[in-house]
This record gives C-alpha cells, structure tokens and sequence, in this order.
C-alpha cells in the first residue's frame, strides 16, 4: 500500500499512515463502500477515523512545487 | 486460398473475439479492473518518486543560481535535466496508459489527473521557459524546444481529450505550440 500517497492524500504527519493503520483504512473504507457510500467519500471518512493526524498537514503537490521553486530562481 | 475464404476466416475470427470479450465472467471483468487499479498504483509510486528526484536537483540547482559561476552551475543544470527529463516521460507514460484505457477512469481520476492537469498547464511551460533561459543567461547548450511539439506528446494529446477548447488552445499557447498541430 502507498503510505506516502496516503500521507499526501489525506494530509496526516510524517511517519503517518503506519502499515496498520493503512490497513485499518483500507478495510474501513470497504465497509463503508459495502454500506454503499461512495468510493472517494468512504476513504475520507475512514482516513478521519483510522488517521489521528488526518488533515493537519497541507503537502504542496507535484506540479505546485515545481512551479514554485522555477517561479523563485528566476530574475 | 482465395480472398473470400480468408476474408470469412478472418472475419469469423474477429466474432469469436468480439463475444469472448463481451461475455467475460464477473470474475474476469473484476480480475481485470484490480489489475487495472494494481497499475495505477505503481505507476503513481514510481511517479512520486521521479519526483522526489526531479523535486531534490531542483534545490540543488537553487542553491548555486545566482552565483554566476558557470562551472559550478553547469554540472546542477544537467541533473535538473536529466531529472526533469525522468519526471515528464513518467507523466507521458500515464497519460498515454490513460488514453489506451490500460487504467480505469476512476484510478486515473484519483491518482494522477490533478497533477498531470497541473503539470500540463503550469509546471510543463514555466521548466522549459525558465531552463531556457538560464542556459542563454551561462552560455548552456540548450536543444530542448517545448514548441517542436514533440515533448510530452501523449500528456499534451490527453489534454486536448480532456480539457475545453479554450483551456487547450491556452496550453498550446503557452507551450509555443503552432496553431494546427
């Protein structure tokens, strides 16, 4: 499973998501499908109850990133 | 043989195809979605970490920009290249998967659309512009022409898929792209 991704996805601390608790996501997030909540809405809500740290970091992505760091070399 | 017993041949061929492909099993169809997903999974974890990569000689390269020293600088412009060169075909490679259907809408959607959308209209432009003109400003050899059209092609033809007329005839404005190519 991609700890970083989810890290990024779901904003939680460095060092979080551990494999258990990706794990937990995971299965908590097919439950909440089975129930019939919708795909992306059940990974959030599960990412809020299995993540303590979810939402309390804002990773700046890929294209962001780049586009700031060319943005702050130049002239 | 002649053409009509080949001609039924092949085309009789192309039936069998066409009904084993419309009457896959459920277990088919879900064995080949999880693959599908399985796909875009690795193709994001290789993508995060080209740019991890891509993202470090960046730095790397800010760190000695304004020291007007060109040897020092020349060697940290060749890893943003190479790196930056590493990060956009992994982006190319996806977009073309996406457009072969070799990933489901929904994994590409959730995986990687925002940053291949971003990276088309923003990041894409300003690398090759400013990279450009860091090689005129130290006297690099610089080859690389955004307007040629030939870089990053299948991200550049996924977006004309995807985005309006507007926004796309925008990208192709800011990429130097010629009308009617």
């Amino acid at each position: 499973m991609d700890l970083v991704g989810l890290r990024v996805k779901y904003g939680t601390a460095p060092g979080e998501p551990t494999e258990n608790q990706a794990r937990a996501w995971y299965q908590r997030t097919q439950d909440l499908r089975a129930q019939g909540v919708e795909a992306e809405e059940a990974g959030r809500r599960a990412a809020r109850e299995t993540f303590p740290t979810c939402g309390q970091y804002v990773y700046k992505r890929e294209a962001d990133t780049i586009f700031d760091l060319i943005a702050s070399m130049r002239r | 043989m002649d053409y009509e017993t080949i001609g039924t041949a092949v085309l009789s061929a192309v039936v069998v195809v066409l009904i084993n492909r419309l009457s896959l099993s459920r277990k088919e169809k879900h064995e080949i979605s999880a693959a599908q997903a399985a796909t875009s999974r690795s193709l994001l974890t290789e993508r995060q970490k080209s740019f991890r990569e891509f993202e470090t000689a960046l730095r790397e390269l800010r760190t000695v920009r304004d020291t007007g020293d060109a040897a020092v600088v020349e060697p940290r412009y060749w890893n943003v290249r190479t790196a930056a060169n590493v990060y956009f075909d992994q982006l190319d490679m996806i977009a073309s998967f996406v457009r072969r259907g070799d990933i489901d809408r929904t994994s590409a959607e959730q995986d990687h659309f925002d940053e291949l959308r971003k990276a088309a209209e923003k990041a894409i432009p300003a690398y090759y512009s400013f990279m450009h003109d860091l090689a005129a400003e130290y006297g690099f050899p610089d080859s690389e022409n955004l307007a040629d059209g030939d870089i990053c092609r299948n991200l550049r033809l996924l977006m004309s898929e995807r985005l309006s007329y507007e926004e796309y005839h925008q990208l192709k404005r800011d990429w130097g792209i010629a009308e009617g190519e």
